[in-house]
């Protein structure tokens, strides 16, 4: 079976033995490279491959891990039982594209970038423009529902769906329609590989922009900011993109001499903590070299302080939160919108940045910095929790995980992905460990306070990373009695529990 | 631009980086294997180097999955070059006694491959054309030699008929030797290069890749060379204006060689060249810095002969969908790489020797 597409060497073997999660960074910085490695991994070029591997599994019980490119930060491709990972990024073309129905027909295979390279050829777009664009495949951003930057415009993934075609757990394939009733590929997209495998979708795919509007604007408080994005949404504004920096999130995102022109070139946590290193430095100019990183390590050992600090130091700073707000689509419609905008957010107390914040966030927006990794290569760690709730409970819920977290970790946050019914939050964390163990522990600890926080704010644990591993216990919490639901539609499609064993709360 | 990190603050935001620069290696789009992508390979060396892993030959073949084009750096925001930090891990591994198994007779091949290209070169040229002393030679490389004769008729049709060839007993700069690691090997080659070559003022090749190796290689490997070198394209561009162009083909694809191009940054001359020789110059959707490598460089075509295949198909795939049978670049490697029974590719030097001949 598939010739030269099955592999059970070493090197494969721990290459596949890695995402993105960054508990597993943290393992990975103790010396241990693959803890979860796969028994094999295949290559399938076909659906009907798909559906003979899957056969083959069920009758051994062997687990299965559907793979796109491995960006997932929930541990959701980690093969933690074993078995085979079946990646799909040989099954990469794009079938069809149907001008006069507005939709596209892809292999889930397909690398993200590649996607919109070959739309933006036939003179369209999809619109998706998650920060994993570059490194992640179609099947992924459906099986863990993704949201790209533009999603207040263009929907998420799972809005943007008309069909989709997956092998399930005992081999069958089953093709969905999305116009059904019930809408059964809301099933699928989300599941993250354990009731089956995503093949291929058609999904809703748009004419590429005529024109593109980006402006930066500041607002005194989180709360004023909030307040305008949810006046925009509910007033049926569009925007392509709203993004909001809490107070410290803007000072980092800002360089020392551009306090108004926001977003930085490289805007990495780790440059955003050598950034607020800077702001607590009596010159305000970077610390440099040996001395920076033990800077930083020291103010990971010390969170509380960090975030208490900041706080104090930050309203001397004056700078408010910064806002980003994009339109783009048509041409007049877009001039319109931004115009109605442009009153909206004045008149909900902001000032008015000009277009070099919005510019240059949309320039540098996949730019991603590493500087800092030797810091993390000591035990240091860096994540993200991406949450979301309706705009009654919003502010509720950040000062909630910000409360939870701040003793264990640096954190701020910014508001993007606003929706007429709610927003999601985008909290970035960092800490330290002493060593391994302490990382982990201390990473763990983290986790479950912040979600915690989360499920008694009644908001939902993710808004567009998926569940994976890390966010796996706390499904119950979020699902109640409808986990009942889940687990009887996995036992139909799924009779043998070989798919992506151990995910999702299952 | 900035300057790539040290090799171990290299290796090490690789491993840590999510893969961001994938989307652009042409051997992991081609195998769509994590293993070969520029995070991964960099990874393995990196464990291979803290003995992480198994020291062993297959722990050591993805650090020879690269072309060498560039493509990740040109996207990496700190400017890391796996093609070349992939490298040092090829001699590492040589050194270890677990080098690439294609490679392994490598150095006594590419011996008899140059001297066999350095005869090919010289037999169509007359003695006259052939002194051991000049001021601009050409060198055709061991992927083109018959060439030679080529490059020096389209030279007198130009007005440049004192270009001689720059004749000796090995007809490659080195490239191939420096791509598998086998660095001593690379060192004594670009030393006999630097005595075979030393009676010129400029050296003109149309390698890319050796243009690269021996203009910025050589004197890393402390091996002095006389004459300056340049790329056959550079050379050609001092003519633009004064080529006596007498037929010209309708359409024609222009293909980037990663090393003129990302590595040299030679992105014009060939162009201009190309539009004096073709009315339609078409361009790739992903053309210049962001070109598609076709496969040829690293010795993929060795090491992983169905990948480097694989690679140059992917790139033909807009020529065939244009329904466009000419591609023009100006590396040999190139050349080979993409040319089919459906779809032509010709050597800048041949497409100028076609349109200037009455």
């Amino acid at each position: 079976m598939m010739p030269g597409r099955v592999s059970t060497t070493v090197p494969d073997r721990i290459a596949y033995a890695r995402d993105l999660w960054p508990r597993g960074l943290i393992t990975l910085s103790g010396g241990n490279p693959a803890p979860h490695q796969p028994d094999a991994v295949v290559w399938p070029v076909s659906t009907e491959e798909v559906q003979d591997i899957v056969r083959a599994a069920a009758r051994t019980a062997t687990p299965i891990v559907p793979f796109g490119a491995g960006s997932g930060v929930c541990g959701g491709t980690l093969p933690i039982k074993g078995g085979i990972v079946v990646d799909l990024k040989r099954m990469r073309a794009v079938v069809e594209v149907d001008a006069v129905a507005g939709a596209a027909t892809v292999e889930a295979g397909i690398i993200g970038e590649h996607l919109e390279h070959e739309l933006n050829r036939r003179g369209f777009t999809l619109g998706h423009f998650p920060s994993s664009i570059m490194c992640s495949t179609f099947g992924g951003w459906l099986a863990a529902r993704s949201a790209g930057q533009f999603s207040t415009r263009y929907g998420k993934i799972e809005d943007m769906v008309r069909r989709v075609s997956f092998v399930d757990g005992r081999g069958e394939l089953h093709s969905v329609d999305a116009s059904g009733t019930p809408d059964i590929t809301q099933w699928i997209v989300g599941s993250e590989g354990t009731l089956g495998i995503i093949t291929r979708a058609t999904v809703t795919v748009r004419p590429s922009p005529e024109r593109q509007l980006y402006r930066g604007w500041s607002f005194p408080r989180v709360a004023s900011g909030c307040e305008a994005i949810r006046r925009l949404l509910q007033r049926n504004l569009r925007p392509a993109c709203v993004r909001l920096y809490d107070e410290l999130d803007s000072f980092l995102h800002r360089g020392e001499k551009d306090h108004d022109e926001g977003v930085p070139e490289s805007s990495g946590p780790e440059a955003m903590l050598e950034q607020y290193l800077s702001m607590l430095t009596p010159t305000g100019k970077s610390v440099i070299g040996e001395w920076k990183r033990r800077a930083i390590a020291l103010a990971l050992n010390r969170p509380e302080l960090v975030n208490r600090v900041a706080g104090a130091v930050l309203p001397y700073a004056q700078k408010g939160c910064l806002l980003i707000v994009g339109f783009e689509g048509d041409k007049g419609l877009c001039e319109a919108e931004a115009r109605a905008a442009t009153v909206e957010l004045e008149r909900a107390g902001g000032r008015d940045l000009g277009e070099g914040p919005g510019l240059r966030w949309l320039k540098h927006r996949y730019a991603v910095s590493f500087r800092m990794q030797k810091v993390f290569d000591a035990g240091a760690f860096v994540d993200t929790m991406e949450v979301a709730t309706s705009w009654d409970k919003l502010l509720d819920l950040y000062r909630a995980v910000r409360e939870a977290v701040s003793p264990l970790a640096f954190i701020m946050a910014h508001f993007s992905h606003a929706y007429v019914d709610g927003c999601s939050i985008y909290f970035t964390f960092a800490a330290r460990g002493a060593n391994t163990a302490d990382a982990e522990r201390k990473y763990d600890a983290i986790w479950k306070a912040g979600l915690t926080a989360v499920t008694k704010a009644g908001a939902t644990i993710s808004h567009h990373h998926g569940v994976g591993l890390s966010k796996a216990p706390f499904m119950p919490e979020e699902h109640g009695a409808a986990m009942e639901i889940y687990r009887a539609l996995k036992n139909v499609l799924d009779p043998s529990g070989i798919m992506n064993p151990g995910k999702m709360g299952l | 631009m900035p300057s790539p990190p040290d090799l171990d603050t290299s290796l090490t935001y690789c491993t840590y980086c999510p893969k961001l620069c994938r989307h652009t290696c042409p051997v992991s789009n081609a195998e769509a294997k994590e293993t070969l992508t520029p995070r991964d390979k960099m990874a393995t060396m990196r464990l291979l180097r803290r003995a992480e892993v198994p020291q062993t030959v297959e722990q050591s073949e993805p650090l020879y999955g690269c072309t060498g084009c560039g493509a990740c750096t040109d996207f990496c925001l700190h400017k890391v070059e796996p093609g070349q930090a992939l490298l040092r891990g090829r001699a590492e591994a040589e050194r270890d006694g677990r080098g690439h198994p294609a490679l392994r007779d490598l150095a006594a091949r590419f011996t008899a491959k140059s001297t066999e290209a350095a005869r090919r070169a010289r037999a169509g040229v007359s003695q006259d054309k052939r002194p051991t002393e000049a001021q601009i030679a050409f060198f055709p490389g061991c992927d083109a030699p018959e060439l030679a004769p080529t490059m020096l008729s389209l030279c007198d049709r130009i007005g440049a008929e004192y270009v001689s060839l720059a004749d000796g007993e090995h007809g490659c700069g080195g490239y191939p030797l420096f791509a598998a690691g086998q660095f001593d090997a690379f060192r004594l080659h670009a030393e006999r290069m630097s005595r075979q070559l030393a009676g010129f003022a400029r050296v003109v090749v149309n390698c890319p890749a050796c243009v690269w190796a021996m203009r910025t290689q050589y004197r890393e490997f402390g091996v002095p060379l006389a004459p300056a070198v340049e790329h056959t394209s550079e050379f050609l561009e001092g003519f633009v204006e004064r080529l006596p162009i007498e037929r010209r083909r309708a359409a024609a694809f222009y293909q980037d060689p990663c090393y003129l191009g990302r590595w040299l940054g030679v992105y014009d001359a060939p162009r201009r060249l190309a539009k004096k020789a073709v009315d339609d110059v078409r361009e790739f959707s992903r053309a210049r810095n962001e070109a598609e490598c076709t496969g040829g460089g690293g010795l993929l075509p060795t090491t992983m002969p169905d990948t480097a295949h694989a690679i140059a198909e992917h790139r033909l795939t807009e020529v065939r969908q244009a329904k466009v049978s000419t591609v023009v670049t100006s590396c040999p490697t190139c050349k080979r790489q993409l040319d089919r029974d459906d779809v032509h590719a010709v050597d800048l030097i041949e497409l100028l020797d076609e349109a200037t001949r009455k």
